[in-house]
């Protein structure tokens, strides 16, 4: 994204996990608007290897994801104790009971088409 | 025209385009062809991919509304972010058109026209294929790996007869593999040229084989084919090469 970005929350990220590139780049297009920053991957590896910035962060992360699905992306993160709050987006209407199923009260269910109005009112 | 035999070996389905000389043999293959493929299309109901369907409709729509709201919150900059903001139109479009075009696509393969031999690329058809399940391997987190050959000649084939059967193999390596958990579930679609005017379209699992309670629904519909070792649908092609 453009470097002239004016970040609000400069001392903040927001990682995205979606393997579909729409999605993703829509994503990351939305949070970068409300003037996110914003770091993208493909897959729960490619986050996995990703080396983090020790800074308050977020991750969105899709659940049904090909290989290492984002369920056990989120089990791997919580192995390392990493606070990290995520925001889960499916686009499968069955998927949902499986992240209800999911002790974790940081955990919340989005669709993908969240709107700009509901990441402005979250802040 | 053709005779379509799946192999029970989870490592290997396939099938084969290839030409037969004899009529006799070519009609007794087009009747076990059809019963066939009637009772695959039968088992493989709408309704078990209507999921994946819309799945694949809906994250380019998806992409389109991030995007539209991404414009506005670009627009909504105290200095509009115009740059931004067209990068996402563009990405508005290119969205658009793939949903059109998986609709579109859909159309094609579920029409109940008449059996037609056309020049057929192997590879597109395919690749439409691959298209339609993705979502339904997503589901099963299932990572598709596609190798088609380049350069294949056209053959002579009937596009929505051949998608059928490709889709089948595709959903079976994709049923064959929902007990593996030890390993990375992989399906790759492979086309290859292969000996004496074949084109092999390849679809191999890395599923745990034969699982009575594993996978039974998926190879039941077959399952008079157990014993083959290996499994080829041989189409009767002309090759236009």
């Amino acid at each position: 994204m453009s470097a002239e970005s004016p970040s609000r929350q400069s001392e903040a990220i927001v990682y995205v996990v979606d393997d579909d590139l729409s999605v993703r780049e829509g994503l990351e297009r939305l949070l970068h608007a409300a003037r996110w920053q914003v770091e993208t991957f493909a897959s729960a590896q490619e986050f996995l290897a990703h080396r983090k910035e020790n800074i308050p962060s977020c991750l969105v992360l899709d659940v049904a994801l090909p290989g290492l699905s984002g369920l056990d992306l989120q089990k791997r993160i919580q192995e390392t104790n990493r606070e990290i709050p995520i925001v889960f987006i499916t686009g499968h209407k069955d998927v949902p009971t499986s992240v209800r199923a999911d002790p974790n009260p940081r955990s919340e269910r989005r669709t993908p088409n969240a709107e700009r109005r509901t990441l402005n009112a979250e802040r | 025209m053709a005779h379509l035999i799946i192999d029970s070996d989870p490592l290997l389905r396939c099938f084969v385009g290839t030409r037969y000389r004899d009529l006799e043999k070519r009609e007794a293959a087009l009747q076990q062809a059809q019963a066939e493929l009637a009772h695959v299309s039968r088992l493989t109901t709408m309704g078990e991919l209507a999921a994946s369907i819309a799945h694949e409709v809906s994250q380019p729509l998806a992409g389109v509304v991030t995007n539209a709201s991404a414009s506005l919150g670009y627009l909504d900059w105290d200095t509009p972010n115009l740059a931004e903001t067209k990068k996402a139109t563009r990405a508005i479009l290119r969205d658009a058109n793939r949903a059109a075009d998986v609709i579109s696509r859909l159309r094609g393969l579920f029409k109940r026209a008449r059996p037609a031999k056309q020049p057929l690329n192997v590879n597109e058809a395919t690749e439409e294929v691959v298209l339609l399940t993705r979502g339904e391997g997503r589901r099963n987190q299932v990572a598709f790996q596609l190798e088609l050959a380049e350069n294949l000649p056209l053959v002579m084939a009937d596009r929505v007869q051949i998608q059928q059967v490709v889709m089948n193999l595709i959903l079976n390596g994709i049923q064959a593999m929902s007990a593996v958990s030890d390993r990375g579930r992989v399906l790759t679609v492979k086309t290859e040229r292969g000996e004496s005017n074949k084109i092999l379209v390849a679809v191999q699992d890395c599923g745990i084989g034969i699982d009575p309670g594993g996978y039974r629904t998926s190879v039941c519909c077959f399952s008079y084919h157990q014993t083959q070792r290996h499994g080829y649908g041989a189409f009767d092609q002309s090759f236009n090469c």
